[in-house]
């Protein structure tokens, strides 16, 4: 899939997280246009395409001209998004990264339809140099810690202010400090469906 | 006084490009990692404080706009607060921004501290001391008037509550010792 049309499709993502259903040309554009996230996966995936150019481009001209580009990329990204992502994560088309900004992301790979909220990190733990894979329509709440060479199921949950450096199985719900799995089988997909979570949270608490 | 202001960022800049400190290009530094320019307009602010006790506030005055302008685009654009009220030892390795927060505090040389970190004091009082060599995670909180003695590690989304004596690992949400004898060398030089 091209970088566009990845992009199209998280713009779609965007807009529907912030509308919900109600679509219009002039709103996706708006939404473009006016959100720092957005901008923030742009220019990840314009930087990861370079990375890889720069792996297969032979000359050493044009590699250094790529990296020179990509140096120049990064304070732009640092003011408008407040955000840190290494190119090297792959990131599916469909992702959700918050626009409040302040994620600090070095995942491997984070899935489709996933939601990241803000004041996020996800990275390495020094002991071993692994870093986590985020699964497909995981919810990672505000405020939460990633580290280690860990996976994350398939439509887990993150409550936020979790910190976490286990491997969690798919659909599980995971909360506290040190992270613990306090429920199992939630379809999180209520909370993935708009940017106002406190509704659904208070339901999750009372279950 | 001027001297010891540069030497400090030198110390910072080394901290960051990882090099001996006789063989660190400062400028580079400066204009490459955004921690360093940071902790740089901090000991800037930190030396006009000083001049502003002496007959040197003359030189002083005119530039406190222009360190107060520069602080302003450190806490809204990048997220890195380190206060006045903070005291910061020379070599602050800062790494990744967003959400840190240095007040009324004490900290030791050749620290470094995550994104997200708030370390202040909860009621104005007196705020913590951090010895040297002190190695902060991501996300931690360390409120109160705690003593952190040199060569502690403190774990990610640490709350630390109680003091921590020298080469200790703590973690958790409130922090607890998890080891006694930790060495945190090699988390230093990442």
């Amino acid at each position: 899939m091209s970088i566009r049309q990845a992009l199209k499709e998280d713009a779609r993502f965007y807009q529907r997280l912030r509308f919900g259903e109600r679509s219009s040309g002039i709103l996706s554009w708006l939404v473009c246009v006016t959100s720092p996230g957005l901008f923030l996966l742009a220019m990840h995936r314009a930087a990861n395409a370079f990375q890889r150019l720069r792996h297969t481009q032979q000359s050493p001209i044009k590699r250094k001209c790529l990296h020179v580009l990509l140096t120049l990329l990064n304070p732009l990204l640092l003011f408008r998004a407040r955000s840190e992502i290494t190119g090297a994560t792959s990131v599916a088309p469909g992702v959700y990264l918050s626009d409040r900004g302040e994620l600090v992301i070095g995942a491997r790979a984070i899935g489709a339809g996933s939601v990241i909220h803000h004041a996020v990190t996800i990275g390495m733990s020094t002991m071993n140099q692994g870093t986590p894979s985020i699964g497909r329509n995981v919810w990672i709440g505000p405020d939460c810690v990633l580290y280690g060479n860990i996976e994350i199921g398939e439509g887990a949950t993150l409550l936020p202010g979790t910190v976490l450096s286990k491997s969690i199985p798919a659909g599980a719900v995971v909360k506290g400090n040190p992270g613990r799995i306090v429920e199992m089988g939630f379809d999180n997909s209520c909370l993935r469906t708009s940017l106002d979570f406190q509704v659904e949270l208070q339901a999750l608490k009372k279950s | 006084m001027s001297v010891a202001c540069w030497s400090a960022i030198r110390a910072d800049a080394a901290r960051y490009t990882r090099t001996p400190l006789e063989r660190t290009h400062t400028a580079g530094a400066l204009f490459r990692y955004y921690g360093v320019r940071a902790t740089a307009i901090y000991r800037f602010g930190k030396k006009l404080q000083r001049w502003s006790k002496s007959p040197a506030v003359v030189v002083a005055l005119p530039l406190w706009p222009l360190y107060w302008l520069a602080a302003a685009i450190m806490r809204r654009g990048y997220g890195i607060h380190l206060a006045l009220s903070a005291h910061i030892g020379p070599g602050l390795y800062i790494g990744h921004l967003g959400g840190i927060c240095l007040a009324h505090c004490e900290l030791g040389a050749q620290c470094s501290i995550g994104q997200q970190t708030k370390i202040g004091s909860l009621d104005g009082g007196p705020g913590p001391r951090i010895g040297s060599r002190v190695w902060i995670g991501a996300h931690s909180k360390i409120l109160g008037a705690l003593v952190i003695e040199d060569g502690a590690t403190i774990g990610a989304g640490a709350r630390v509550v109680a003091d921590v004596p020298a080469k200790t690992l703590v973690m958790g949400d409130p922090a607890r010792p998890i080891s006694r004898n930790y060495d945190n060398t090699s988390l230093l030089v990442l």
